[in-house]
């Protein structure tokens, strides 16, 4: 059951798939000190045509300078993209011509620019999960990230699922990249005093 | 059907347009946004021939007996009172109709200010006077087009011995409007609009769509008291007066012989969730749109209540379009209106927006 009082406060606006993006992205906003962006789930990727219908009639549209989708590529960036390209049409707001780039509404129409983001980097498939994995990786040689691997095979040769190569579908959270960073938050939480639940 | 209004000079309206109207339309909207002011400018147009509705908007407004003070009879429908200026209410309806009301005041007896001279020689001190012979009026100017076709009218309302004299156009179809307010209610008047009903062999429709609010509901008749009342049977050993019935029911009870008697016309309801448990919206919309689909009405509701569009909504279900929404929203001093199709609103609570 959504909540009853969603309203556009400020001037940005980002809208992610599930409740764990939702909390990401907000952390994310926190740790980068940016206060004029607000971010909204939509309950699973089959939430993104009836949110952008939607998001018009809202109290505060007139506020949006600025709206972003974020949603997984799944089996294939491309035909993510496409997708939201399609219900953004839809509903009449400008479609930007690639991932991560903005589309802006011709200067008569008071519609926000308007960007669709499809992790992790718009080309290959995966999950936003899969991005943070790489920041890790990149910045820190993730250390960790052998220690999760080794746990996961060994519930996998436990007779448990196979975390690597199962439930590759979204809202699956037995994903390995979702299960890692999970992971990869509670194993640094300690060290680092200050990490959110995403 | 109204397809679109456009209100200009009117109340809190500098230039206020609203498109994609459809059947049923919620207006929402914070306080003194303007929302009661919405509709009774749709009641002006409804009327464009009959300039005395200013008298009754006043009155729906609390305000009785307008006429006992003239500046006051109607400058209160003017952008902050500014009756120098014209009001102009437009509309568009459904078959290439446009409509075109302009209102103007001549309140001669209202304070005139002079720069003149007093009695000491001082030049350039203003001085207050009024003209007490005058005869304040209101002067409607009608035009409605519809292809090449053309027609113009000129009605005038004023104040002789502060009574209001009417002269309205003739040649016009009457058109049928209701406006149900959310103040107390008439139960006299709700009296004579269900003994129409009665003699019109309609009262089943009534007491079917009041079950919903009370369903031990069998009958209901007119008691010939002072004044009138319509009285419920619930199964006691005598009529209940609708007065003891609830607000609920009173409510609905006004709305629906509204509906049914303004069959092809413009029914206007003020804080239409007034009186109603949150529980029995559902059903109290789904008899509202049955109702005002099956007798052509297109129905103007104004509401505070996240609860009513949301039952609204999930009423209308099996009515595709029937649905249009319009928020009304004060920005930099300036009122402006947000619409909203039915598509659009049942998205917007599907993904739980804020829309009031």
């Amino acid at each position: 059951m959504p909540t009853r009082d969603f309203s556009i406060r400020v001037p940005g606006l980002i809208a992610c798939e599930k409740a764990d993006d939702q909390a990401f992205l907000t952390q994310m906003l926190v740790a980068l000190r940016i206060s004029e962006i607000d971010v909204k789930q939509v309950e699973g990727v089959s939430g993104f045509p009836t949110f952008i219908r939607g998001l018009r009639p809202a109290t505060g549209f007139y506020r949006l300078k600025a709206f972003a989708v974020v949603r997984d590529a799944d089996q294939s960036a491309a035909g993510a993209f496409a997708s939201v390209g399609n219900f953004l049409r839809a509903s009449g707001f400008p479609v930007p011509a690639s991932p991560a780039t903005f589309a802006v509404a011709s200067p008569a129409s008071a519609d926000p620019m308007v960007g669709v983001f499809v992790m992790p980097d718009g080309t290959t498939h995966g999950a936003l999960e899969d991005l943070c994995l790489r920041a890790v990786a990149e910045t820190t040689g993730g250390p960790e990230l052998a220690c999760m691997r080794e746990f996961l095979d060994c519930v996998s040769s436990q007779g448990g699922p196979d975390l690597e190569t199962s439930g590759s579908r979204q809202g699956e959270p037995q994903r390995l990249a979702g299960v890692a960073s999970r992971s990869h938050l509670h194993a640094t939480r300690g060290h680092q005093g200050r990490h959110s639940s995403a | 059907m109204f397809n679109s209004v456009r209100i200009q000079n009117f109340r809190q309206f500098t230039d206020l347009r609203v498109d994609r109207l459809g059947p049923i339309n919620l207006i929402t909207g914070m306080n003194n946004s303007g929302k009661t002011s919405f509709i009774e400018a749709v009641f002006l147009l409804c009327a464009p021939t009959s300039p005395d509705t200013v008298l009754t908007i006043a009155g729906l407004r609390g305000v009785d007996r307008v006429a006992t003070s003239e500046s006051y009879a109607w400058g209160f429908i003017f952008g902050e009172g500014r009756t120098q200026s014209e009001i102009v209410l437009e509309g568009t309806r459904t078959g290439d109709i446009f409509d075109t009301l302009r209102i103007r005041a001549s309140d001669e007896s209202a304070l005139t200010l002079s720069n003149g001279r007093e009695s000491n020689g001082a030049h350039g001190q203003l001085s207050i006077s009024t003209l007490n012979e005058a005869q304040p009026s209101l002067e409607y100017d009608y035009e409605i087009r519809s292809g090449s076709t053309q027609h113009r009218a000129t009605s005038r309302i004023r104040l002789v011995d502060r009574e209001p004299v009417v002269e309205r156009a003739s040649g016009f179809g009457q058109r049928r409007w209701h406006f149900v307010s959310h103040r107390p209610v008439d139960a006299e008047a709700d009296a004579t609009r269900f003994s129409r009903l009665v003699e019109a062999r309609r009262k089943g429709e009534v007491i079917e769509a009041l079950r919903v609010v009370e369903p031990r509901l069998t009958d209901l008749d007119v008691l010939a008291l002072r004044p009138p009342v319509v009285a419920a049977d619930i199964g006691l050993n005598r009529l209940v007066p609708m007065s003891y019935m609830g607000q609920g029911f009173e409510r609905l009870l006004s709305i629906i012989p509204a509906i049914i008697l303004t069959e092809g016309g413009t029914v206007l309801i003020d804080e239409i969730e007034d009186g109603l448990h949150h529980s029995v919206l559902t059903d109290v919309w789904r008899v509202i749109v049955s109702t005002a689909l099956k007798y052509s009405v297109q129905v103007f509701a104004t509401t505070h209540s996240w609860e009513c569009i949301e039952a609204a909504v999930h009423a209308s279900e099996n009515h595709p379009n029937s649905l249009a929404f319009v928020r009304l929203e004060r920005r930099s001093g300036r009122i402006h209106g947000v619409a909203g199709t039915d598509e659009e609103l049942r998205a917007a609570v599907e993904s739980g927006f804020e829309l009031r």
